[in-house]
Parts: structure tokens; C-alpha cells; sequence
């Protein structure tokens, strides 16, 4: 047996090899193209001179959150306005200070930073670097004439979220669970929390929050932005102590929410999640039409804000604040889920925005900026 | 792999360990003073089905001061039952540990469940979740066993998985089709026990270095596709189908167990029939005895007319064929998409699963269930709203495979000749 | 071999006594050789181990009277030399055969080769020089500090990296395999980062108690690894891997008590470390390069010291050979597996010092980075022995310093140095491997596996009794 067994083996090894190499063999076989094509072109517009640049902290680029929202604002810089663009990806912690001194090697003009953990490593780097200008997102520690903040009020918008997953859940119980329990996770708990209260408050509700409890500040989170098989776990969990709108706040640890979100749907439940971030509807990828609306904090729009300005000679520190007044955090739109938001409940998701604006309400979280 | 030592024995009378009788005294009363008298006041609310089921159960709604006693005071009672056998000489029957063990379960849950802000718990929910966390770690166990019964270490379980799960989404996402993506992760695994059979059977490298040095290279590898070319289109590169969940039409409507046991995707229904194969085969076929000569006493099943290196360096390469379907789990079924270092050290777990299981297909079976389990609670826990902080219950699966590894199993007997080349002449 | 060594010792006193200084270094490493074989044996009772646990072994190496040529071309430095350059070469194709503009000129290969061909080149030797100006000089540095910085950078990385390969290593030799150190570099960051941040004390003493607190907070976290070992027999592999995931989440609490965190923020991040707490910078404020690099160079000295002339590291040796005929020779092996491991571990603990008070001044969870298990390879590349681990530490320093460079200017993700890195160690470890590859000759030890062997290399450990 062990003979034949070996036959086999190298006869489909053989054929497979023969399959691999035609393949490969197959591709080289297109045509060349044209003799100058290749060859960077030069930008022709004003401002090619400027060199926008961004370190990530240890999320990488590709998290599918902050990381990869301010880099797209980057790289949106980088068409419209024409500039030039650099970006250093931190692997581990111990990366942030020689990628930052690499992007001021480079001779930015700006250089982007994300994550509060970079906040030292920017500090430094701006007080010996005093003619190159900074911004860190996500963190407000810092106070130098060249280091914008660029921080968000998440936890406005999360509110609305709230209300809106109170008052359309049909089983009186909502889910939210976190990646770590820090400030930027924590600021749209808060908020979500906040927007439950109030709704229960209002209408003499009961509607439960299960994965978070403000008072304690303790709740249900992964430990990291990876597992999202432990998200689809956490999910089923909330499911089945009977809750029906799931809120993650885990990065790309929310695709295995999706995936629970549509198992449940096909077995015949009616559950729906919450993106955040960005519109989950354009950039989650899948179950589109399970998510009820998302907490945005656009990052990408604000990062590009802030090279415009510098761009046009007009950088200054003080710290962007995005709220939902300039729609730096808003809450996206319903899209497929339309017909379950009753008129008049948006009619009320508009008056609670302007409440908020006017300072009527306020949101309050201890990871909220000042 | 682990230390054997010899019972010192005086005057020729068999060794009394006392290390069991007082475990079980010292756990016993820690149970009275938390479980009994530190019991919360409320009832508990064990849910077993949901209303859509076919068979509905009612709940099971106990009142947690009278678990906690009850349980407490038996439990004492069976610590006094090993202290009297052991002060007598005898043997401390089998069964005692196992109702001990079962007791301290329901008392720990009714307690920690009624202490939550929820006292209400889906038990179906938390069985059925554990069963799949566990599928991973019962692959990787089932792998660990083919090795090292032949005597042969297998450090790389998690660089089998991971490997398997990077093939998986790949060959899936580009052929559009599961089941191409389940055989893409068989031969992964294959390929990763292959340098790992080359290495320590033919060059005989330390066998354990060889484990942890290709965990490093496939998740570095691993790592590196998955930036340069899986983010960069991860339509065509990371987007799998995933594996259908297929009913047995019947089973699955056993209140409980059913939908537990009997409403897999076709890697959850391998994982049995490879748990059954591997243990009947092992102890009750020509192949199985000699693998475990070869892992007890290379020498003499050499000169019986075993081939030793040959017959370790098959069942090397079949554990990659068990431990590649494993990670296959992680891309077709839990989630869609491959994401980086995604086993999450549960490769080592695997691993640790193999030791509490002594060995054994259905022991590890076992162990991986109890790890799986331990996490899931972990994570219902936290959302029941428990006032134990967060990383102390993330710290829960790790913590009971060191009391598992360490306290319990205590010195368990690895096969003789594993992790020592076998080198003929 | 010095010519000196021809000059007589002492005068002739007669046959058997040694004449030359030569004849006296024989003599003497024979005996070490017949002192071993005696641990290992128990005195002749037990039968010798099929393999030496010692450290990892490239194999017999080349007669000592064989003509220089040959002695080169088996000998293992060759060997180790080879291995680096192969595994460059693959971690080039596997850089080349990933890049875009190498995809898109493949697409067209044949008719015209010369596209993809040079775009692989391009590819694999960009990133491969981008990695040498980040870890060694810096042609297009502007002034001497920035040309010779990457060579201080790659000293600086190294640092953490050898002071945690040594505990890796010495543990090796006890026979312990040591997967935690990423854990023990966690806990003893956290100690020494908590006397540096809480206290205030003067400089001298400050920085002399975080080391301190380091070590013991490492210390603590192994030995108890040891005890647990020695008392109960489980298994070390499973022991530290599961304590280091144990470690993460503590820290990740520590992290969230407000003893740790910086006032008036709940961010997960430590107040800053005193002034006093840090390393001095050893070139000057233009580099990051610490004293700690000379606590490294301190910390390979004393372990070479222990290993090699001390009676701790003779027994400790002695365990890691053969723990039943150490036993039965007398020496405490629970004593021992404790003694390692807590040794190991405030190695690893200096390790988590440097991070602390000297690159990051902060301590955070990530300030070990994945250096617990990178010093598992700087260790095994460094043959378990003390300057081994020194010198691979510096080597795998360099990559990972000239690893940010190269993503940084060229785009190409730092995992392929834990590739390349791994590739290494696969292929020392297999030296008859890369033998047959480069068609080497082998030096008289026939490989394993079919007709007699007596290749040495390392067995597992513990797996006696």
C-alpha cells in the first residue's frame, strides 16, 4: 500500500507541478507595452515640492480603521492637491521613533501621526524639529506651535447610534463589545450607552445594553484588533442572551460580527449590526444590508484638511475637533435599512443632532476631548 | 517530552501521594468559603433552548446559596473520602476527581453566572460555542498525537494551522469554490510537516527548534503575503466562500446536544470522524502499533523490521494533513478572510491539550473541549457583566492550562523515545 | 594555534607529561572531554545519551590536521556563511516574485524577458541595500553623525535582543527550552518601569535600582516556571508560553489602573520615566544608541564566565546533558531548573530595562515588541553559547534595524526579515543540507538516517528516565 500510496502521490504531484508551470508558463505570454510608458511622470501641479507624509502605529495600513482612513486621506491629499506623499508602517511600538525620524530625514513638509501612543515619539520630534509641522490624530497631549491634535467627539454621533439601535430594536436589548479597553474604543461605548439612557429616559423604555457598563467602565472586549473569529463568538453570545442590534467597535475584528449578523439572518432571526469608522455600507464588504447605519469618524476628510491648510501656508495648532456640528463624526445613512427607521424617529435623530450642536445636550464620556 | 521521575521508595512500601487528598481538601474549602457562604443571593437562569426550537426545555432556574452549599458540602465530603483511602494506603478510586471536578463546574458556574448583573445565561449558547472554539485545537491535538506517538515532537501545530488557514482563503478565494480551499489546506499543512520531518528525521535537528523556528518562518511568510499581496486585492486574494453548515436532519433536533453536536460544516464532521479514526486505529490496527513502537522502543521495532525513520517521517507528514484541515477551520468557517498571526498561539494550546490528554486522541479531545469551553465563558462573562475586569478573564483559558498541565496532570509520561532521533547502527 | 604554543611548558619531567604548550591545551581539553563523558554517564553505569544536549552543534567539524583548504571548505564557519547568503537569496526571490512592477512585467515575459528580470533585480536588490544603509552606513547622509547612524541603531536594537538571547541561551544549556522570555521582558519592564516612573531619586542610585527591579521582576516571572517544572514535572515549552500570554493581559490591567497611567488620562500608557531612571545616552544626544548596549556586553562576560568557570554552571551544564545521571552524580536538579530559569529570566528582565529606560522611556504593552521571540533565534543562531549569542544578536540587530529602513524607503513589509532570519537558523541547524547544496565536501561524518552516524547534535531535554 505504502508503494501505491507513493505512485499516487508523486502522480498527482507530478500533474500538478505540470499544471502550475503551464499556468505560469501561460501568463508571460501577453503583450508588451508601449516603449515609454513606464517611467514616473512628474505632477505638473503647484505644490509638487510638498512631501505629506504619515507613520501608523502598529495597526498597519491596513487595519480597515484609523490607521487606513488617514492614510486614504493621504493619498487623497496627494490627488488633489499634487503632492508628494511618503508613509512608514510601524510593526511593533519600538518602530515609532525610527520611522519618525525617517519621514524627518526625508525632509516632510508634514508629517502625520496616529494613535496616542505616537504622542511622545511627536513631541520629541517636533520640539527638535521646529520648522517641520506635525499632526497626531486621536491624541490631545501635546501643546507646540507646530503639532496639530486631531481629535474627535465620537461619542456625539455613538449617541445618536444609540438612540436609534433603542429605538428600533425589537427585543429591548442591544450589544456592544470593544478590541481594548482604551479611550478611542471606549468613546463610542460611552456614547452608545449615553444614547440608550437617553431613549429609555424619554420614553420610559427599558431597553438593556449588554457588553458595556458605563458606570464601571468594564465590558466585553477581545484583547486585540485581529481574532474575528472571537468577534463572530462574542456576537453569537449577544444573539443569544436576545440581543438584536450589535454594535463592535474592533476594527476588523467587526467582520466577524458580519458574519454572525448573516448566519443569524439566514437561520431566521432578525439581527443587525452597527459599523464604525466609516460608512459600513461602502467599505464593510459584506452583509451591506444588515447594517443599520455606522458611526463615522472621518478621519480621511480631516487628515486632508489639515495638509490643505498647511499646503496653503495656513497651519496652525490648534486642535481639530471633529464634531458633529463639522461633521467631523456623523452617523451614517440608513441605506438599505430605510424602511426600518420610521419617519418620525428621524425626524427625532435630527433634533437630537441639533441638541447636541447647541450644547442642549451633552454627551459625556471620560474619553471625550475637553 | 516532560520529566518522568521515579517514586522514591522506602522499605518497600508503596508510595501514599498525598498531593491529590489535599488538592482536593484545599479546593474544597476555598468552594464553602466562595461558593457556600459567599454565595450571591439570587437565582440563576439556565437557559437550554431557545423558543424557536423543535423540542423546547423550560429552564433550569436554581437559587445560588443552594447550589453553592450542596455542592460545597459534597465536595468536602469527597476530599474526606481520598484523605481516609490514602491515609490507609489504598488508592484513591478514579471516579472521586471526576465528580469532584464535575461539582466544583456547576458550583463555579451557578456562582459566577449569579454574581453578573444578568443572572441568566443561554447554556445551549455557551456548549455550542465552546464545540467551536474548540475545532482548532482538536485538529491540532489529533496532529500532535500522530507525531509524537511516533516519537517524533511537533512544536509547529501553530505553524500548521496558520499555514492551513493561509492556503484556505487563498485557494478558496481564487478558485471560488470551499472545498478546493479544504484540499489547498491539507497539502499547507503537508508542506510545513514536511521541512519539519526533513529536518529532525533526516538531519536530525533538535526537533523542538526545528518546531519553534518554522512557527516563526510560516508566520512571517505568512505575514509578508498577506501585506504585499492579499491587502492589495483582497477581492481576488481573501475572499473565500465559506464552508456550508450542513444539518443532520434528525440529530440536530435533540434539545441541547443537537444543535451542538450535529449542525457542523463538513470540517466540524471531519473533526469527529478523525478523533474516532486516529483512536481506533492507534490501538487497535498493524499501523497503530507499530507507530507507538516506534515512539516506545525504536530499537526493538528496528530489529523487528519496522522502518523507524520512514514510519515517523509518514505519520509527520499525515499529522500535517490533520493539522492543515485545523486551519482551514479559521478561514472557512469561523470568519471570511485570512488576517494575520490569526491562530493567535492556539497552536500551543493545541499542543498543551495533547499533554492533558495524556497523549491520547480522545483524552486531548477532551482537553480541547474543556479549553474551549473555558474561553466561551470567559467571553459570556464579560457580557453577562461581571465585576472581574476584563483581562483577568482573557487571562482564564491560559491560566487553566497551566493548572492543568501543572497541577493536574502532574508528571504524565510522554512515549519513550519522543524527541530522541532515532539513529540506526 | 600560535607558533608559542611549540615552546616547552616546563622541563622534560619524563613520558606522559606534557612538553609543549600545545600538548598542554590536549591534555586538558581531554580531561574536560573525560569529566563530561563521566557526568553524562554517571561513571561508566549509564549508558551515553544517543545525543548530547548541549548546544546546538553544526556538526564535527574538520580535523585539526587536515590541510587548510579542506578545513575551510568543511568547516562550519564556511557552513554558517552559506547559510546566510542562501537564505538572502531566497528571501530575494521571495521580495522579487511579490513586487508589482515585477507582476506587471510578467504578464509579458516573453516578449520581453529583459523587463522582469531587471524589475526582480531592481525589487530584491533595493530592498536588500535599502537594508544595509539602515543597518550599517548610510551613504547619503548628509554629515557623519547620519552616515554612521544605522550602524549605532543596529546596536541599539541589538541590545534587548542579546540580553534576552543570553537567558534564552543559558537556559538551552541547563536543558530548558525557554519560550517565555517575551513575558519575562514584560514583567521585568513593568517592575523597572514602575520604580522609574513612581520614585524619585538621584541619578546613580535611580537607575541602579530600575535595573535591579528589572532583573528580579524577570527573576520572579521564570523561576516560577523552574518551580513548577521542578515540582511537578510539567512541561517547560507550555509553562512559558502560556505564562507570557498570562503576562500580556497583566500588563494590559497594570496598564488600566490609574497607578500606571498618566494623570488625568485613561490612556493605556505610562507617565514618562524620570530623567534619572534612563541609560545615558553612550555617543552623545545625535544617537539612541544607551548604555544598556554595555550592560549587554557586561551581561555576555558574566555568563560566559558562569557557564564556563563557575561550579553553578557546571552543574548547570551538567543537568542539561544528562538530568538523571546529574542526579545520581549529586547535583540538585530541581535546584537547578530553578537557578536557570530564574537566571534566564533576569536576563531577560535587563532586556526589558533597555526598552524602558532606554529607547521607548515609557512603558506601555507593546514595549517588547516581538523581542522575547526573536531572542529565541538570536539564540539558536548563536549556538546557546555566550559570544555566539552576542554576535548573532548584533546580526539579527541589523536586520531589524535596516528592516524599518527598507520598509520605509522601499515599501517592502519588515516581515520578510523574520523570514530571512528563520531561513538562517533552519539552515544552520542542517549543515549536511547546505553541504549537498553547494556540493561541499562533508568532513568525514557520514549523515544520519541510514548507514551509522556520529553526528552530533542537540537532543531534547528531559526526555531521559
Amino acid at each position: 500500500m505504502k508503494n501505491s500510496l507513493r505512485k499516487f502521490s508523486r502522480g498527482t504531484g507530478l500533474s500538478a507541478a505540470v499544471l502550475g508551470v503551464s499556468a505560469l508558463v501561460l501568463s508571460g505570454c501577453g503583450a508588451p507595452p508601449a516603449e515609454d510608458s513606464s517611467g514616473g511622470g512628474a505632477s505638473a501641479e503647484a505644490g509638487s515640492d510638498y512631501l505629506g507624509c504619515i507613520v501608523s502605529d502598529s495597526g498597519g495600513f491596513d487595519d480597515r480603521s484609523f490607521n487606513q482612513s488617514s492614510y486614504e486621506g493621504l493619498k487623497k491629499a496627494e490627488t488633489d492637491l499634487g503632492i508628494e506623499i511618503n508613509q512608514a508602517e510601524s510593526q511593533a511600538e519600538t518602530d515609532f521613533g525610527p520611522n519618525v525620524d525617517q519621514m524627518v530625514q526625508a525632509g516632510c513638509n508634514l508629517t502625520v501621526t496616529v494613535g496616542f501612543l505616537l504622542a511622545d515619539t511627536t513631541k520629541a520630534a517636533a520640539e527638535t524639529n521646529t520648522d517641520a509641522n506635525f499632526a497626531i490624530v486621536d491624541d490631545n497631549s501635546i501643546d507646540l506651535p507646530n503639532v496639530k491634535p486631531i481629535i474627535y467627539d465620537t461619542a456625539q454621533a455613538a449617541f445618536l447610534a444609540g438612540y436609534t439601535a433603542a429605538a428600533t430594536s425589537e427585543t429591548g436589548k442591544v450589544a456592544t463589545y470593544g478590541g481594548i479597553n482604551i479611550p478611542t474604543v471606549t468613546i463610542f461605548m460611552d456614547g452608545f450607552a449615553e444614547g440608550v439612557a437617553y431613549f429609555n429616559e424619554e420614553t420610559g423604555g427599558d431597553v438593556q445594553l449588554l457588553g458595556w457598563d458605563k458606570e464601571s467602565q468594564n465590558g466585553t472586549f477581545v484583547g486585540n484588533f485581529e481574532d474575528a473569529a472571537a468577534g463572530k463568538t462574542n456576537t453569537q453570545n449577544f444573539i443569544n442572551e436576545g440581543a438584536d442590534i450589535i454594535m463592535p467597535v474592533a476594527g476588523p475584528v467587526g467582520s466577524g460580527t458580519l458574519d454572525a449578523v448573516i448566519e443569524a439572518n439566514a437561520a431566521g432571526k432578525d439581527v443587525k449590526a452597527i459599523w464604525v469608522d466609516s460608512d459600513g455600507y461602502e467599505t464593510a464588504g459584506k452583509g451591506e444590508e444588515f447594517i443599520l447605519t455606522s458611526v463615522m469618524k472621518l478621519m480621511g476628510d480631516a487628515v486632508e484638511d489639515v495638509i490643505r491648510t498647511d499646503v496653503e501656508g495656513n497651519f496652525d495648532n490648534t486642535p481639530y475637533v471633529g464634531t458633529l456640528e463639522n461633521g467631523g463624526v456623523a452617523l451614517a445613512p440608513f441605506h438599505d435599512q430605510e424602511a426600518n427607521v420610521p419617519a418620525d424617529l428621524q425626524t427625532k435623530l435630527d433634533e437630537l443632532k441639533e441638541q447636541i450642536i447647541s450644547g442642549e445636550i451633552t454627551v459625556d464620556s471620560a474619553a471625550s476631548p475637553e | 517530552m516532560s520529566t518522568a521521575t521515579t517514586a522514591r521508595v522506602s522499605d518497600g512500601t508503596a508510595v501514599r501521594s498525598w498531593k491529590n487528598p489535599i488538592i482536593l481538601s484545599v479546593v474544597a474549602l476555598l468552594a464553602l468559603l466562595v461558593f457556600a457562604l459567599g454565595a450571591p443571593g439570587n437565582d440563576v437562569t439556565f437557559r437550554l433552548s431557545e423558543e424557536g426550537d423543535p423540542v423546547v426545555l423550560p429552564s433550569i432556574v436554581v437559587s445560588a446559596p443552594v447550589i453553592g452549599w450542596i455542592a460545597a458540602l459534597a465536595m468536602l465530603a469527597l476530599a474526606v473520602l481520598a484523605i481516609l483511602r490514602t491515609r490507609s494506603g489504598q488508592k484513591v478510586p478514579t471516579w472521586v476527581p471526576a465528580v469532584f471536578a464535575v461539582l466544583f463546574l456547576i458550583a463555579f458556574l451557578t456562582w459566577v453566572v449569579g454574581s453578573a448583573r444578568t443572572p441568566n445565561v443561554a447554556l445551549y449558547g455557551l456548549l455550542a460555542g465552546s464545540v467551536t472554539l474548540a475545532v482548532p485545537l482538536i485538529f491540532g491535538s489529533l496532529s500532535g498525537v500522530l507525531c509524537e506517538r511516533s516519537g517524533v515532537v511537533n512544536i509547529a501545530i501553530e505553524g500548521q494551522l496558520l499555514f492551513g488557514a493561509f492556503a484556505a482563503a487563498v485557494a478558496a478565494s481564487l478558485s471560488g469554490s470551499a472545498l478546493v480551499g479544504l484540499v489547498a489546506a491539507a497539502v499547507a499543512g503537508v508542506l510545513v510537516s514536511l521541512v519539519l520531518a526533513v529536518f529532525s528525521i533526516r538531519y536530525v535537528v533538535n526537533q523542538v527548534i526545528v518546531g519553534v523556528v518554522l512557527n516563526v518562518l510560516v508566520s512571517g511568510l505568512t505575514g509578508f503575503l498577506f501585506s504585499a499581496v492579499l491587502s492589495e486585492d483582497a477581492e481576488r486574494w481573501n475572499s473565500p466562500p465559506r464552508l456550508p453548515v450542513i444539518e443532520i436532519p434528525l440529530l440536530a433536533d435533540i434539545p441541547v446536544i443537537g444543535p451542538i453536536l450535529f449542525q457542523q460544516t463538513i470540517v466540524g464532521y471531519l473533526m469527529y470522524v478523525a478523533v474516532a479514526v486516529v483512536y481506533v486505529a492507534l490501538y487497535h490496527s498493524r499501523w497503530g502499533l507499530r507507530t507507538r513502537a516506534v515512539g516506545e522502543h525504536p530499537k526493538a521495532a528496528d530489529t523487528l523490521g519496522v522502518n523507524v525513520n520512514r514510519m515517523r517521517f509518514l505519520n509527520v507528514l499525515l499529522a500535517g494533513v490533520v493539522a492543515g484541515i485545523g486551519g482551514s477551520f479559521f478561514t472557512l468557517v469561523a470568519v471570511s478572510g485570512f488576517g494575520r498571526d490569526m491562530t493567535a498561539g492556539q497552536g500551543y494550546i493545541a499542543l498543551a491539550a495533547l499533554i492533558f490528554g495524556r497523549w491520547n486522541p480522545i483524552g486531548a479531545f477532551f482537553a480541547a473541549l474543556l479549553f474551549g469551553f473555558a474561553t466561551n465563558l470567559s467571553n459570556v462573562l464579560s457580557l453577562l457583566g461581571t465585576p472581574v475586569p476584563d483581562q483577568f478573564l482573557r487571562m482564564l483559558p491560559y491560566v487553566v492550562t497551566v493548572f492543568a498541565v501543572a497541577g493536574l496532570v502532574g508528571r504524565s509520561r510522554a512515549p519513550g523515545a519522543s524527541g530522541i532521533p532515532y539513529i540506526k547502527g | 594555534m600560535t607558533p608559542q604554543d611549540d615552546r616547552p611548558v616546563s622541563p622534560a619531567t619524563g613520558d606522559g607529561a606534557p612538553h609543549t604548550r600545545r600538548q598542554a591545551k590536549d591534555a586538558a581539553r581531554q580531561d574536560e572531554v573525560r569529566l563530561e563523558n563521566a557526568v553524562e554517564t554517571a561513571d561508566g553505569e549509564l549508558p551515553p545519551p544517543a545525543v548530547p544536549a548541549t548546544a546546538a552543534g553544526l556538526g564535527a567539524g574538520p580535523a585539526p590536521d587536515a590541510p587548510l583548504l579542506h578545513r575551510i571548505m568543511t568547516g562550519n564557519a564556511l557552513v554558517a556563511f552559506l547559510s546566510v547568503v542562501l537564505s538572502l537569496i531566497l528571501g530575494g526571490l521571495l521580495i522579487a516574485v511579490t513586487d508589482q512592477n515585477v507582476a506587471r512585467a510578467s504578464s509579458y515575459f516573453f516578449s520581453r524577458p529583459q523587463d522582469t528580470l531587471g524589475a526582480a533585480w531592481t525589487a530584491a536588490s533595493g530592498a536588500y541595500l535599502a537594508l544595509f544603509q539602515g543597518s550599517v552606513i548610510n551613504f547619503e547622509g548628509d554629515s557623519f553623525t547620519r552616515i554612521i547612524y544605522p550602524l549605532t541603531q543596529t546596536l541599539t536594537v541589538a541590545t534587548p535582543l542579546i540580553c534576552a538571547g543570553l537567558g534564552v541561551a543559558l537556559a538551552f544549556r541547563a536543558g530548558l527550552f525557554n519560550i517565555g522570555a517575551q513575558g519575562q521582558i514584560l514583567i521585568g519592564a513593568t517592575f523597572a518601569g514602575w520604580i522609574g516612573f513612581t520614585l524619585h531619586l538621584p541619578a546613580g542610585i535611580h537607575l541602579l535600582l530600575v535595573i535591579l527591579a528589572g532583573m528580579v521582576g524577570g527573576a520572579v516571572w521564570a523561576g516560577l516556571v523552574g518551580l513548577l517544572k521542578a515540582r511537578t514535572g510539567a512541561h517547560e515549552v507550555i509553562l512559558t508560553i502560556m505564562f507570557n500570554y498570562i503576562a500580556t493581559n497583566l500588563v494590559l490591567y497594570f496598564l488600566s489602573t490609574p497607578a500606571f497611567q498618566r494623570p488625568g488620562s485613561t490612556n493605556p500608557i505610562s507617565p514618562q520615566l524620570d530623567a534619572t531612571a534612563l541609560y545615558p545616552p553612550l555617543l552623545g544626544p545625535a544617537f539612541r544608541l544607551h548604555w544598556g548596549f554595555v550592560v549587554a556586553v557586561l551581561a555576555t562576560v558574566f555568563v560566559w564566565w558562569l557557564l564556563n568557570r563557575s561550579t553553578v554552571g557546571f552543574e548547570l551544564r551538567a543537568v542539561g546533558a544528562n538530568a538523571s545521571a546529574a542526579r545520581t552524580a549529586g547535583v540538585n536538579v530541581s535546584k537547578g531548573y530553578i537557578l536557570a530559569m530564574a537566571i534566564a529570566g533576569a536576563l531577560a528582565g535587563l532586556a526589558g530595562v533597555a526598552q524602558v529606560s532606554g529607547t521607548e522611556k515609557v512603558l506601555t504593552s507593546g514595549v517588547a515588541a516581538s523581542f522575547g521571540f526573536d531572542a529565541i533565534t538570536v539564540a539558536l543562531l548563536g549556538r546557546s553559547s555566550p559570544w555566539g549569542t552576542f554576535a548573532a544578536g548584533i546580526l539579527f540587530g541589523a536586520f531589524r534595524a535596516g528592516g524599518v529602513a527598507m520598509q520605509a524607503s522601499t515599501g517592502t513589509s519588515i516581515d520578510i526579515v523574520l523570514v530571512v532570519q528563520s531561513l538562517i537558523v533552519l539552515f544552520i541547524a542542517a549543515p549536511p543540507l547546505v553541504r549537498a547544496l553547494f556540493r561541499l565536501p562533508s568532513p568525514g561524518a557520514p549523515r544520519a538516517g541510514k548507514g551509522g552516524s556520529t553526528t552530533r547534535t542537540p537532543a531534547s531535554t528531559g526526555a531521559a528516565a
